[in-house]
């Protein structure tokens, strides 16, 4: 019965506590510091870091979820950029809320950008705004944290904000082998300057995705090499009814017109439908 | 009557390229109603009228302008349309009150055509809720005659209309270009890149076009199924009037919104034959039909067949069809106009030659259809822009006129000044309209043949162009033919009427206008 109560009246004295907290968060004994810090709560409400330190806590525990109500409530108090807006917006992207977690991370990166920067731009591409996530993982290219993979996903979310002369600034610089990155910067240069410009990168990409073979065809029919593009289109076709036309005309350039006829008519019926 | 004395705000040192000296603002605004929400008619203003409308010589403007939504009446002077006369040298006085041109509704687009063969050219606005028909009175004065002349569009909303004379017996029928059926009572919100924005034309029904038989006493007949026109409900944003296939009857190309575009082929017996898929024009080659905009055919290449250009949005590129005889080439790879227009918002384009080296250019009213209101804010305000035909059915990036960027609409390239070189107009959502003087090089020479009847074509050398009543977005340009001449110091000029009948001169003069009687 004595050594219970000495506990008690040990852990309510907050500087304790707050050691003890501190201690177990360290030694990743979360349910320890859990506890602790949900004490402290209680006899020192008045002070907000014990809520974003169990904020931390929850975060660094992998319960996500219950972490993001004590960082909100702790950026009640209206604290200058620091760990907690980091820290929230991390939640949010591991719930996979990339829009909510836009909003801190822009403060945390007033913080530190060396930490947020990165993380930012995740939360823009995951929240599908590729143009505003493009910049992001351009600036995070001025961090630390820079590398060809970085300057590979500015390059992605240029191409997918369709800010082609951008993505092509940056896919000159890369590596290009891989079969998206070499698709995207074919399709990239075949809007800018041509379909002969794309070329090379759709056929290599070609290989192994559809799309590039989708775009390719296009390309070849574009530069009047039907019997090229033919294969190209009839693969792709059947995922994209829009191709059904210039699979029509390429099959209706080799002469083969019973079969351009059906595509076109097929192109009609189908698009008619979608829209 | 207000005397509108136009200073020039902005003059621009002439580089190589640079072809305008001057662009001024004039004291109109076009009104969107676009208010907290953002009703879908409130992205489609408007359009200009070019035509001399006291026959002095100089060519007036008219410009259809909007009203608060989703009532769409105006309420008070600034939704007016507005009337300027020509005064010379580039100076314009509204004559709106006194012209009887004020209207009362929704109005989008305007057309100009001398409808009962008077010799006063009357006009014809689109608008929301129908059309309106103004019969030209002569001293500067206009009577809406609607009801008498039996026009009725069933409260459909048209955004353009075109008078052509499809059955050739010598009156004027009208070819009316409606968009989407729209209903304030059902209009949705939409969401752009996180913020409200204007709908996609998907969520709205499509209703088919019009036309209407001049039945030569005043009065219209409505032929639209008869016709055949009926049977093809679609988004039309605007239309080409031309004799594509060179039969001698005009056809009609119709530019539709995210749907398959039409190419009526007149039938020469009263109807047309939807041939868009035949022809190749339906869609451009890559299969995905664009926002397809304002529209203008014209012979870009000198080959004595009327070729074709629409305008579209950003990533989609303006197609270009040359016209081959039997069929179109979607020429936006080889003529480079893909690769040229992929960053750019277009709405009102004209074949015109800026610089009257004999090869038409093609300049172009940029804006982006999302409100300026929305997700990209200022973005949506683009240049006015033009590219040089090189004369190898190629094109290159003229360069942007000297114009603040704006949400524009509507553009007519014409001889406001009677100098021999084009002038522009231009439109803008919420800012001032613009004329653009042009500054040809004064080596170069100019021919105008001044023809009365829309439909008629005229072959200046190696050159052509036929006289049509619409051009670009929700605009019209009753205007004498200009073709630039280069250094040639006489030409060939044949004049061939929609009847057949045709008329020559030889070694003409440039520099000179010539006129051609009825």
């Amino acid at each position: 019965m004595i050594p219970l109560l000495l506990f008690f009246l040990q852990a309510a004295d907050p500087a304790l506590l707050s050691q003890q907290g501190a201690q177990a968060l360290r030694a990743q004994r979360f349910n320890e510091a859990e506890s602790a810090y949900r004490q402290l709560m209680k006899v020192d409400p008045a002070n907000p870091m014990w809520r974003m330190n169990l904020g931390i806590t929850l975060h660094a525990a992998g319960r996500y979820a219950e972490a993001v109500p004590e960082f909100s409530q702790f950026l009640k108090t209206n604290p200058p950029p620091g760990p907690a807006h980091l820290l929230l917006g991390l939640s949010h992207l591991k719930l996979k809320k990339p829009c909510d977690a836009i909003g801190p991370l822009e403060k945390a990166v007033r913080w530190n950008r060396d930490q947020a920067q990165l993380e930012l731009a995740d939360a823009l591409y995951g929240c599908k705004r590729y143009g505003p996530a493009a910049k992001a993982y351009e600036a995070a290219l001025t961090t630390t944290r820079k590398s060809p993979a970085v300057a590979r996903q500015a390059a992605h979310c240029y191409w997918n904000a369709r800010q082609y002369p951008e993505a092509k600034r940056l896919f000159a610089g890369l590596p290009l082998d891989d079969p998206t990155s070499q698709y995207e910067f074919g399709d990239t240069l075949v809007r800018l300057d041509g379909p002969e410009a794309g070329l090379a990168y759709l056929q290599r990409a070609a290989e192994s995705l559809l799309p590039a073979r989708s775009e390719l065809g296009k390309a070849l029919l574009a530069l009047d090499r039907p019997a090229e593009a033919l294969p190209h289109l009839e693969a792709a076709a059947a995922a994209d009814p829009a191709l059904l036309l210039p699979l029509s005309k390429a099959l209706r350039a080799v002469g083969r017109t019973a079969e351009a006829d059906a595509a076109q008519a097929e192109y009609k019926r189908k698009l008619t439908q979608e829209r | 009557m207000r005397r509108c004395l136009r200073k020039p705000f902005r003059r621009v040192a002439l580089g190589l390229l640079a072809l305008s000296i001057f662009a001024a603002d004039l004291p109109f605004s076009l009104v969107t109603g676009e208010g907290t929400r953002h009703p879908l008619p409130a992205a489609m203003p408007g359009g200009i009228a070019v035509f001399d409308a006291d026959n002095d010589g100089l060519l007036d403007l008219y410009f259809p302008n909007g009203a608060p939504l989703p009532a769409g009446l105006k309420t008070s002077p600034a939704h007016s349309n507005r009337f300027f006369h020509n005064d010379g040298n580039l100076r314009f006085t509204d004559r709106t009150a006194a012209a009887g041109l004020a209207g009362s509704g929704y109005d989008l687009a305007a057309t100009a055509g001398d409808y009962d063969r008077d010799g006063l050219t009357d006009l014809l606005v689109s608008g929301l809720r129908g059309v309106t028909l103004y019969r030209n009175l002569g001293q500067g004065r206009f009577a809406d005659v609607t009801s008498q002349a039996g026009l009725d569009n069933q409260s459909r909303w048209s955004v353009g209309a075109a008078w052509l004379d499809y059955d050739r017996d010598g009156h004027l029928d009208l070819f009316l270009v409606n968009y989407v059926q729209w209903n304030p009572a059902t209009e949705r919100t939409c969401v752009v890149d996180g913020r409200p924005d204007f709908c996609h034309p998907r969520f709205y029904p499509a209703q088919p076009n019009a036309l209407f038989r001049n039945n030569g006493q005043g009065r219209y007949v409505d032929v639209s199924k008869a016709s055949g026109i009926a049977t093809h409900p679609g988004k039309g944003m605007a239309a080409a009037v031309a004799d594509f296939n060179a039969d001698g009857y005009p056809d009609i190309f119709v530019s539709n919104d995210r749907v398959f575009n039409f190419l009526f082929q007149n039938t020469g017996k009263g109807a047309f034959e939807e041939v868009a898929f035949d022809r190749g024009v339906a869609a451009p080659a890559s299969g995905d039909p664009p926002s397809a905009m304002g529209v203008d055919a014209a012979d870009y290449d000198n080959d004595g067949r009327p070729d074709l250009i629409y305008t579209a949005l950003r990533d989609e590129t303006f197609p270009l069809y040359r016209n081959q005889g039997a069929d179109f080439q979607d020429a936006a790879v080889p003529s480079k106009m893909g690769v040229l227009t992929r960053p750019m918002n277009g709405w009102g384009i004209v074949f015109a030659d800026l610089d009257n080296d004999g090869w038409k250019d093609v300049a172009v009213a940029r804006g982006d259809v999302l409100s300026s209101r929305g997700a990209r804010g200022e973005k949506v305000r683009e240049p006015l822009s033009w590219f040089r035909n090189l004369g190898n059915k190629q094109f290159a990036l003229g360069g942007n006129f000297a114009a603040p960027p704006a949400q524009y609409r509507g553009l007519i390239a014409a001889d406001l000044n009677n100098d021999g070189c084009l002038d522009l107009v231009a439109t803008a959502l919420s800012q001032p309209a613009r004329v653009i003087a042009g500054n040809c090089p004064a080596a170069h020479n100019w021919l105008k043949v001044d023809v009365p009847d829309a439909g008629a074509r005229v072959d200046v050398g190696s050159q052509s162009r036929h006289l049509s009543s619409t051009q670009g977005y929700a605009s019209s340009c009753q205007c004498p033919l200009h073709f630039g001449l280069g250094l040639a110091t006489a030409v060939d000029v044949r004049v061939t009427w929609p009847s057949g009948r045709v008329r020559e001169w030889k070694a003409v003069k440039p520099n000179q206008t010539l006129v051609v009687p009825r």
